[in-house]
């Protein structure tokens, strides 16, 4: 074979994508045609399975080589009007080009597919489709003969009218094994082989005397004859066979056959009429061997066919053609600029400023004439992507039993072709609803006055500078209050909320992320893509989505698309000395807020600000730390220096979030000129791109989606839970470990950072290598004392010691304190010590005492060495976490299981999404980590992350994603249903390292066990000998 | 060395051939043949599992193995043969004669 990566195979196999494309809407037009095939149409189809076929032949495709034979077998039967194009059969041409398709995009993988099934399909069409009384005839076995002799092999009528269609000649060869095989050094399979490199076996059979029996002594002879189409010349034939040219024959029409050897004058090919004739030659009719049924011909039972609702949003094209027209005004006009360059080179030297003026104006001109028609090359009609929707829609219709007509309106339409490949899959995901939801059964049409097919309408048009794409549908329509209704019974408004929407409102409900998730379960909508993740890739186009609905009347989708991505309004905001550019699209308002109403308007919940707008709350990021750049008020001063001044403020929203950036200055709007990032930052999810401004500086184009997922503000739920929070919750309560220092120093932490409190002797502290650790659980705990950072009084070391183990991203650490000991919980005023201090965050006053608020994360890591990641594993994991691993394949969780659990985790285990939820309301308390896979039945791991983000009780719960390679699409997805990490399944060494890496990072508060938290305050109280506070179940939230 | 083994169980007899079926392989198999079918054998069965080849003589073998059992009205039948085999047993639609049926 040859090698893959040879620009030949290359060449070939772009070639084969070309025939391929426009193939399908060809095959659905042959269908409504039927009987009154169109000829042309046929011959196109025709034509591109012949160049496959004879590509493949070529470089040793041998499954490519028959599927794409078999095709056109089938292909020729309906162009010569012996088969009709029914929907039967069209479905089985659909799904041998898809496979097709598929192989081609994978020629290394397809010598191994499997195609018995729908080469058996295509070849039974060949009989079965046929009238009756017609069947047989195409299988009408011809007798061969040499001279008087019959040969041994037989052909039917229709080998012979294939073969001669096209272009190919049937010989007849009569090997001797064992002397043109055998004594020649071949080996027979090599012989076979290339016989069907270069053409097709007919019929083969063995002279079965010639082999003699075990009696006889070893035959001299085996004789074997081959009936053999093929394109090779009568020249060529016994080079090209390895057959010996005595024992060659050209067979004719008629059966007859002519020794090459003495072939002086060529026979006669017979003429096209001849075809109509019914040959002389036959003899006795055979019926010839036939599948019984139809195997690999219907949609349900073939493997593509779970993919055929993918296949339109699939492929991105890499070429793109182009008119010549097009290029030749491109090459004008890159004359045009060599000529401005020239005289702009010229008036420079020359100091003439008039010449200056004019070379910069005609350069100007030149440059917006090669940006209008640079633009030109990338727009591609819509109409070509709403063509592969009529596959998608047929294939979704009978899957579904519905009877649906799509009606495509596009005249001539055309946009980027970045804004075309990105709108594949919403449009997909539209377009399917609108088939399986949106459109009624035939029944219930016909119950309500319909017609009983459905319309599906995809239409596209100019509107006010923009492009409109509008997919809509004369079905139910979409009901207002029972979305409503729907959405508060899922949880995501209130009953309250409802009641004050318009009927607007209503119906952009569906946009919720967690709404279009549950209950649908329908085998074509309902797999987790939800409308959220719709709007935000439309966002990401800078498209606007709107609904029209009327109930009973049918609904539509409008998206107001931009013509293009490359060149965007935008606005400019800085943030320190950094400028970046926000996408005019996904700006919604600028909000400066005056100093004074600062402190009512913002509102902090820990570490997060919200804003109160009309009555709604909105998450606050600031941009100067999203992007980790130093603003004037950068570290974390931040809130107390900005309380002082006015606040400028972008609200962004898009499709799954609403966000208030804050920004240091606003500038002015203007068009950019997007430019892609480089590979080495493309994994910087918070830029879209950069762009170069005019005075010549970088500025950064910022994803706003990005940054909200980045900014973990994943999705409004989320968003409105910290909002509640804030409103409701007592926002600086913290539960507090307190203990002492030195009898005089009182110390607090927060408890969420400790993991138990133990009493210990003095004796127990061992001394190594200037380091103090202790036996601690069969392990080695390193310890450390505050004074060891801090400037603080040295800690006693008397019988009233305890260790308090800390649980940090840089391992376990046992500080050293002093008793009493106790846990409150408090309204923490921390303020900051004159001297910063490593290890204390600052003081604060807690029951009347000036108290030191400990930083478990700095005395972690003035104590503990950086590890390497295997004693991490090790490490870290003295504390049991438990994890939930979810996946629907008992091998695979099997194996995260017990990986986790032999690195000290606490593993409970779920088979599906649904099956986990369960264990989460069951066991929610115990669970600090749930590992997921994508796919699976009832409830996959998208929904379950949705249905985590959108449950207070776990909405903070993180969860990393296992996604297969290259599933580009499942991190996009991922990250949208609020995923905290992902890890690709089966990299053993990545999962600890996330599940570490995330388990660091994690908002610990709060979902620290309750459990967990009753325990160590009993630990606390044996300990001081008086009850513990109560501890309420309520998480802290951060 | 002997390079196949015959499991014998009445008038059934499966013969494992290991290695190739071939020129050199012919003559020691040939005369076991031979007197499997004169001692009675009527259901004789090739199994190929540990066959790796093929050649013509091979192909001989079996089809005269297969006239002998038939000139006796016993069956033949070829199982376990690799893809490969199957392949050129196919495409040579030997198994119009006899049954052919792969690992």
């Amino acid at each position: 074979m040859a090698g893959l990566d040879d620009d030949v195979v290359q060449e070939y196999l772009a070639e084969c994508l070309e025939h391929l494309n426009g193939i399908e809407s060809e095959l659905l037009l042959m269908e409504q045609d039927g009987a009154e095939v169109d000829d042309l149409r046929v011959n196109k189809v025709f034509r591109a399975a012949h160049s496959i076929k004879g590509g493949a032949g070529f470089f040793d495709f041998n499954n490519i080589r028959n599927l794409a034979h078999k095709t056109e077998n089938v292909l020729d039967l309906i162009r010569s009007r012996r088969l009709v194009a029914t929907s039967g059969v069209v479905n089985a041409l659909l799904l041998a080009f898809d496979r097709l398709r598929e192989m081609i995009g994978d020629p290394a993988a397809s010598e191994h597919a499997d195609l018995s099934a729908i080469l058996s399909g295509l070849e039974s069409l060949t009989v079965s489709s046929l009238p009756a009384e017609s069947k047989d005839l195409p299988h009408r076995a011809m007798q061969i003969r040499t001279g008087e002799k019959q040969a041994r092999v037989s052909a039917t009528e229709f080998d012979f009218d294939a073969a001669r269609k096209s272009g190919q000649s049937i010989y007849l060869i009569e090997y001797d094994l064992v002397h043109d095989v055998q004594r020649q050094g071949k080996a027979p399979l090599e012989v076979m082989k290339s016989l069907m490199t270069y053409g097709r076996l007919l019929d083969t059979a063995f002279d079965l005397d010639s082999a003699g029996t075990l009696d006889d002594e070893p035959s001299n002879t085996l004789l074997l004859q081959v009936l053999y189409a093929t394109c090779v010349d009568t020249d060529l034939i016994d080079v090209a066979t390895g057959g010996a040219r005595d024992r060659i024959w050209k067979v004719d029409r008629t059966g007859a056959c002519q020794a090459i050897a003495e072939e002086a004058v060529s026979v006669d090919e017979p003429t096209p009429t001849a075809a109509a004739q019914q040959p002389a030659a036959i003899v006795e009719p055979q019926s010839a061997k036939t599948a019984a049924d139809i195997p690999g011909t219907s949609a349900a039972d073939s493997p593509s066919s779970g993919n055929a609702p993918a296949a339109a949003g699939a492929n991105v094209e890499t070429t793109v053609r182009l008119h010549v027209t097009l290029l030749d005004s491109l090459m004008n006009l890159a004359g045009e600029l060599v000529l401005c360059r020239n005289q702009l080179s010229d008036a420079v030297a020359r100091r003439d400023q008039t010449m200056i003026q004019a070379a910069s104006q005609s350069i100007s001109v030149v440059t917006s004439d090669v940006q209008q028609t640079v633009m030109r090359t990338r727009m591609q009609p819509v109409g070509n992507l709403f063509q592969k929707f009529t596959r998608f829609v047929r294939d979704a219709a009978r899957k579904l039993g519905k009877q649906v007509r799509l009606v495509i309106e596009a005249n001539d339409v055309e946009l980027d072709k970045t804004i075309i490949e990105g709108l594949s899959d919403p449009l997909s995901h539209m377009v399917r609803n609108a088939v399986d939801h949106g459109l009624e059964s035939a029944e219930a049409r016909a119950a309500a006055g319909k017609a009983s097919e459905g319309a599906v309408f995809l239409r596209a048009w100019h509107e006010a500078g923009l492009v409109v794409v509008e997919i809509a549908d004369d079905g139910r329509g979409l009901d207002a209050e029972k979305l409503a209704a729907s959405a508060v019974k899922k949880g995501l408004i209130s009953a309250e909320t409802a009641r004050g929407m318009s009927a607007e409102e209503k119906l952009d409900l569906i946009f919720l992320p967690g709404f279009s998730t549950a209950e649908r379960v329908s085998d074509l909508s309902g797999r987790g893509v939800g409308m959220d993740v719709v709007k935000t890739n439309l966002d990401r186009l800078g498209g606007k989505l709107e609904i029209h609905s009327e109930p009973g009347q049918g609904s539509s989708f409008r998206v107001k698309l931009p013509l293009t991505l490359a060149i965007i309004p935008s606005l400019l905001v800085s943030a320190g000395e950094e400028r970046v550019a926000i996408p005019l699209g996904n700006v919604q308002k600028l909000i400066r807020i005056a100093p004074e109403d600062v402190a009512s308007r913002i509102e902090s919940v820990g570490n997060a600000r919200v804003l109160t707008l009309q009555d709604a709350l909105v998450p606050l990021i600031d941009l100067s730390s999203a992007l980790a750049v130093d603003g004037d008020a950068g570290g974390s001063g931040a809130s107390q220096t900005r309380a002082a001044g006015a606040m400028s403020i972008v609200l962004l929203s898009g499709g799954a979030y609403r966000y208030g950036l804050i920004v240091e200055r606003l500038h002015e709007t203007m068009e950019i000129v997007v430019k892609p990032l480089g590979r080495r930052l493309k994994h910087l999810r918070q830029y879209a791109g950069a762009t170069i401004l005019g005075d010549g500086c970088v500025a950064l184009i910022l994803d706003a989606a990005g940054v909200a997922s980045v900014e973990g503000l994943l999705t409004d739920n989320v968003s409105r839970q910290i909002a509640e929070t804030a409103r409701f919750g007592a926002a600086d309560t913290h539960q507090l470990l307190l203990f002492h220092n030195s009898p005089e120093e009182s110390c607090a932490l927060p408890l969420h950072a400790v993991a138990r409190v133990e009493k210990i002797r003095p004796n127990q502290v061992e001394v190594v290598a200037g380091r103090r650790s202790m036996q601690y659980r069969g392990r080695s705990l390193p310890l450390a004392t505050l004074a060891d950072t801090a400037q603080v009084s040295a800690l006693p070391l008397d019988d009233r010691l305890v260790v308090v183990v800390l649980e940090t991203a840089r391992g376990t650490l046992g500080l050293l304190a002093a008793q009493p000991v106790d846990v409150i919980e408090a309204d923490l005023n921390v303020d900051p010590l004159a001297e910063r201090q490593a290890g204390i965050i600052g003081s604060a006053i807690v029951r009347g005492r000036t108290t030191l608020v400990l930083d478990s994360f700095e005395l972690a890591e003035a104590a503990l060495p950086e590890r390497t990641p295997e004693q991490r594993k090790g490490a870290e994991t003295a504390f049991k976490t438990t994890v939930l691993v979810v996946d629907d394949s008992g091998c695979l969780r099997q194996q995260t299981a017990s990986q986790l659990a032999s690195a000290g985790f606490t593993v409970l285990t779920a088979a599906d999404g649904e099956e986990a939820w369960q264990t989460l309301e069951a066991r929610g308390q115990e669970i600090q980590l749930v590992i997921t896979d994508v796919d699976m039945p009832r409830l996959d791991g998208l929904q379950l992350t949705r249905r985590i983000r959108g449950d207070r009780r776990c909405a903070y719960l993180p969860v990393i994603m296992l996604t297969s390679l290259g599933r580009e699409e499942d991190l996009k997805r991922g990250k949208a249903a609020g995923a905290t990490a992902y890890c690709l399944k089966l990299d053993r060494d990545r999962l600890l390292d996330t599940v570490h890496d995330v388990m660091a990072n994690a908002v610990p508060a709060g979902r620290r066990e309750s459990a967990g938290l009753r325990e160590l305050a009993r630990n606390v109280s044996e300990m001081t000998g008086h009850a513990a506070p109560c501890l309420s179940a309520r998480g802290e939230t951060k | 060395m002997q390079n196949f083994k015959i499991e014998r169980d009445g008038e059934t007899a499966t013969v494992f051939a290991a290695g190739d079926i071939c020129a050199s392989s012919a003559p020691e198999l040939r005369p076991a043949m031979r007197d499997l079918v004169k001692s009675g054998v009527r259901r004789l069965v090739f199994d190929l599992a540990q066959t790796s080849m093929l050649d013509s003589t091979g192909i001989g073998l079996l089809l005269a193995t297969f006239n002998s059992m038939r000139g006796v009205g016993g069956e033949f039948s070829v199982v376990r043969a690799s893809d490969e085999i199957l392949d050129l047993l196919e495409s040579m639609r030997i198994n119009q004669h006899f049954p052919v049926s792969g690992r």
